[in-house]
């Protein structure tokens, strides 16, 4: 792929962009970090090594931490069954009722965290309905069965799809139908066109979800802090609790630096793989993909037995979820509800005073802003990593993919204590305090998710365009532009949506950077739920869930392009009307 | 293609709007621009007749949530304020007030408690002052050296099941095999669970030991934690207690009083002889701060018998003016009554609490 028989001159316009983007990469995502763990390790002039005794000779951080590989991998292995067959279910197969299936296989992207796991234990814990019917079944069953491993791997499991609903989708919508009618002529099975044919189109996307799924599973945090028992805690609450403190920081900093190691082995490990190639359809016009009927009967039956049980997996704990933002606080708690528990009081907090709404439009305006933001730099990035000329080249894709290497705690602490004093490198500017902090945060975080989702995007794209456009005299900006943006979107659209609704409740992050009159909604969904402080708030944070279901709702309509064709379709009814009534 | 630029359109825009937003706030004055250094004394030499009580204050606490901050900017501004009250939980909030040293935005924080207005002194990012009611309120609870001043008592208890037969008369008792898994020890990472711990461990306080911890402490804390159930997230540990399932719950005094009313249910309150933590609320000036003398009449006023009186009305705070606790009603009175505060040195906790933390998190949770 690389051009190097005779390459151009470089433009000056790339170059100040590169240095424009390196110093940017310098500034907010490694010098931060980099002098934070310089701080937390070297202490008093040398090199502290006491925390690798106090994290080693510590059994309990040493489970969590084997817990926290544990779950990674097999997540790795179960998302991915659950997460395909999702889209299969609903994009690929022929199944009946395909439409709300997808909808419910799609609720994973507009609720998570806490309350979602409480939907789950709400439904199998020890006092949820499904054990309640269970125990009348088998009065001998222990009720507190759904704890530990199995729990929160399956918790886990069906909240963790969301990459597949929306970058697994676009990939098999992108597929050529031509290739699969091709080998159906030639007699092949449906599985060896699934394959064969079907699934080595889909390898950059896998690998992608893949990286996604693992980080998650290392990262967890909610699932195994409910559901997780006594057995089955993981290492991210702690890493959390840790670098709260000052005092302590230097054991979640190592923590973080453990999870981080591991990280880069399977980055690596991936970047490697994926050299391997791509396979891309040659043909230049794609036929769109059309829904394959299973021929088989009785795998026919299965299917759809299959589709409609993880469609009560997953619509079960949403229903309850919404059903309990019209009870009161106690009735949640004790899980005794009745018809005199429902009340529209919740509901009417949400808007007390015109104050209420400003969260709400603090929240949306960065979450937007920071999304385009890191969506725009990587594509930028992925963009000179795929035409890299140079070796420096590759030091874009690891600027981007940093952040994943730290818990978005520290990246905030890193930038906190950082930039409260003054540097050069931003030009003595002291951002502690000012609006602009918590926007760079935000950005900071959502980068190596853009910047992976836009390159298997990128790097599944048929170059034979870009090289068309090129033949044809565009430059580059022009081609990038007008090429292969508009091919990619589907997935720009995607991560710009997932980075929204991933900041729009945020908290960890936040609760570091903001400026204190703009509060972001991620804080004042704390205060309002934090059990030690509110009365109703239990109910307050399932109140709360609704809402940015809502909102992220919205934002998926949007993104999605369902929502953009129907106004379109609005304004050209309009305008016709207007035709013809001149 | 018209879709996709017309989606580009829509993101541009918004991200314009943020950009405008950004713009908006640095240029408006509201927050010190960051060029300008701290100044401290430079105000207070002024000194006029009467503060201007048009200028705006930013007001930190943890104390705000469950609507106390919109009560307490209204209740401000019809006795003439202009206050922002800005909530913050309590260990991110002394963290906050530590990184924005050079470019302060609050002028006053109130609701914290005496070990992270240590660390915040430790910090250099408090000046001392005093409040006109300073006479009026038992100041053991507040700072010798006047950096803060008590305003609100939070008596740190383990409340039991009412039909508990038998119930423990000190903590110690707790490490008993009988109390195996009868007590919700609350996450340390909490207010709550961390005083708790505090409050036992200072019991055995001995200079030449690990952290200023004998031997037979920290051997007490390991059995306290491990005969324990460590609070899980989710449970109902307060119905938990009700039913009797684990009988024996830490609380905090607000906390005990709101679930009595809340659940109809009269607690036993476990008292030991060396008394329980105190864990007071407390109002400090913020360096840096331009506006010190309308600050220091604003706490001269949010901290008098009045104004407290009608903030425990409002939200069932144990006030520290007595004035107004004499207003309580019987249920704070009652609880009041029942508990007495132990001695306990919150400079030597507050150099040591972090170290302790960590040290039973890593060693003795499981």
């Amino acid at each position: 792929m690389k051009n190097t028989a005779k390459s151009k001159p470089v433009s000056i316009r790339t170059l100040m962009v590169k240095i424009v983007i390196a110093w940017a990469i310098v500034a907010f995502v490694l010098f931060p970090n980099v002098s934070l763990l310089g701080s937390v390790f070297y202490k008093n002039g040398q090199f502290s090594t006491e925390v690798f005794g106090k994290v080693f000779g510590s059994a309990r951080a040493m489970k969590s931490l084997k817990n926290s590989f544990i779950l990674a991998f097999t997540l790795v292995v179960t998302v991915n069954v659950v997460g395909t067959l999702s889209v299969l279910l609903t994009e690929y197969w022929d199944i009946k009722g395909a439409k709300i299936l997808r909808l419910a296989y799609m609720s994973s992207l507009i609720y998570g965290g806490v309350v979602l796991v409480s939907g789950y234990k709400y439904v199998y814990g020890a006092n949820g309905i499904l054990t309640k019917m269970l125990l009348k079944l088998f009065p001998a069953m222990n009720p507190g069965w759904f704890v530990g491993y199995g729990a929160v791997v399956f918790v886990m499991t069906f909240s963790c799809t969301q990459n597949h609903m929306m970058f697994l989708k676009n990939a098999i919508h992108g597929l050529d139908y031509h290739t699969i009618e091709a080998a159906k002529n030639m007699g092949a099975s449906g599985a060896a066109i699934f394959f064969q044919v079907v699934m080595p189109v889909l390898k950059p996307t896998f690998f992608a979800i893949t990286i996604l799924t693992f980080l998650t599973g290392l990262g967890a945090m909610s699932a195994p802090l409910i559901v997780g028992g006594d057995n089955f805690q993981t290492i991210n609450p702690m890493i959390i609790t840790f670098s709260k403190s000052s005092y302590s920081r230097e054991v979640a900093a190592f923590l973080a630096v453990l999870l981080g190691l591991a990280t880069i082995l399977l980055l690596a490990v991936f970047s490697r793989i994926e050299k391997g190639g791509n396979y891309i359809s040659v043909s230049k016009t794609k036929a769109k993909l059309k829904k394959q009927k299973i021929d088989n009967p009785v795998f026919n039956i299965l299917a759809h037995i299959i589709a409609y049980f993880m469609f009560a997996i997953y619509v079960i704990p949403i229903i309850l979820v919404v059903l309990y933002s019209f009870c009161d606080s106690l009735s949640i708690k004790t899980g005794e509800i009745t018809l005199g528990s429902f009340t529209l009081a919740n509901y009417r907090k949400l808007f007390t005073s015109i104050d209420a709404v400003k969260p709400y439009l603090v929240s949306i305006v960065y979450s937007l802003a920071a999304a385009v933001l890191a969506v725009t730099a990587a594509v930028i990035c992925a963009r000179f990593v795929k035409a890299a000329k140079h070796k420096f080249d590759i030091f874009f894709e690891w600027g981007m993919l940093i952040p994943w290497l730290l818990p978005s705690t520290l990246i905030a602490l890193g930038l906190m204590t950082t930039y409260g004093e003054r540097h050069a490198i931003i030009f003595n500017y002291v951002m502690v305090g000012t609006v602009v902090l918590m926007l760079v945060g935000y950005t900071v975080v959502k980068l190596p998710f853009s910047y992976r989702m836009v390159k298997a995007a990128l790097f599944s794209l048929d170059s034979d365009l870009e090289e068309a456009a090129k033949c044809m005299g565009a430059g580059t900006l022009y081609t990038m532009i007008k090429v292969i943006i508009p091919v990619i979107f589907p997935a720009i659209m995607s991560v710009i949506i997932l980075n929204f609704n991933g900041m729009l409740s945020d908290y960890d992050l936040s609760v570091f950077l903001y400026h204190p009159l703009f509060q972001p909604l991620g804080i004042v969904i704390k205060a309002a739920s934090d059990e030690s402080a509110a009365i109703d708030a239990k109910a307050m944070s399932f109140v709360y869930t609704v809402v940015l279901m809502v909102l992220s709702s919205i934002a998926l309509y949007f993104g999605q392009g369902s929502g953009m064709a129907r106004i379109r379709q609005w304004k050209q009814r309009r305008l016709e009307k207007r035709i013809a009534g001149n | 293609m018209m879709k996709n630029k017309k989606q580009l359109t829509a993101l541009g825009l918004s991200a314009l709007m943020a950009v405008s937003l950004t713009a908006c706030s640095s240029g408006s004055g509201s927050a010190p621009a960051s060029s300008q250094p701290a100044q401290t004394g430079a105000q207070d030499s002024v000194a006029p007749a009467q503060v201007d009580k048009s200028q705006r204050l930013i007001v930190y606490t943890n104390s705000g949530s469950n609507g106390r901050d919109a009560w307490l900017k209204e209740e401000a501004a019809s006795a003439g304020y202009n206050v922002e009250v800005v909530q913050i939980q309590g260990g991110d909030l002394a963290n906050r007030i530590i990184a924005e040293k050079n470019n302060p935005q609050a002028d006053l924080v109130f609701g914290l408690n005496s070990i992270e207005y240590e660390k915040l002194k430790k910090e250099s990012v408090l000046d001392p002052w005093e409040p006109d009611w300073a006479g009026d309120v038992d100041m053991s609870l507040g700072d010798p050296d006047g950096y803060y001043y008590p305003i609100v008592i939070q008596p740190l208890v383990n409340m039991m099941n009412a039909d508990l037969e038998n119930p423990p008369k000190d903590y110690l008792e707790l490490l008993d095999p009988q109390w195996n898994g009868k007590y919700t020890i609350l996450n340390f990472g909490g207010g709550t669970g961390k005083t708790m711990l505090a409050g036992l461990l200072v019991r055995f306080r001995d200079d030449s030991g690990e952290f200023g911890i004998s031997e037979e402490g920290w051997e007490t804390a390991k059995k306290w934690i491990q005969n324990g159930h460590m609070e899980q997230s989710g449970e109902d540990y307060v119905g938990n207690t009700i039913s009797g399932q684990i009988p024996i719950c830490e609380m905090w005094g607000s906390g005990v009083l709101q679930n009595q009313t809340e659940r109809n249910y009269q607690f036993q309150i476990l008292v030991p002889e060396v008394g329980v933590p105190y864990v007071t609320e407390q109002v400090a000036m913020v360096t840096g701060s331009k506006n010190r003398e309308l600050a220091v009449d604003f706490a001269n006023w949010f901290g008098s018998a009045d104004t407290q009186a009608k903030w425990m009305k409002q939200f069932g705070t144990i006030p520290c003016q007595p004035a107004a606790l004499d207003q309580a009603d019987d249920a704070i009175k009652d609880f009041v009554a029942k508990v007495h505060p132990q001695d306990m040195d919150w400079g030597f906790i507050a150099e040591n609490i972090e170290q302790w933390v960590e040290k039973c998190e890593l060693e003795f949770l499981q």
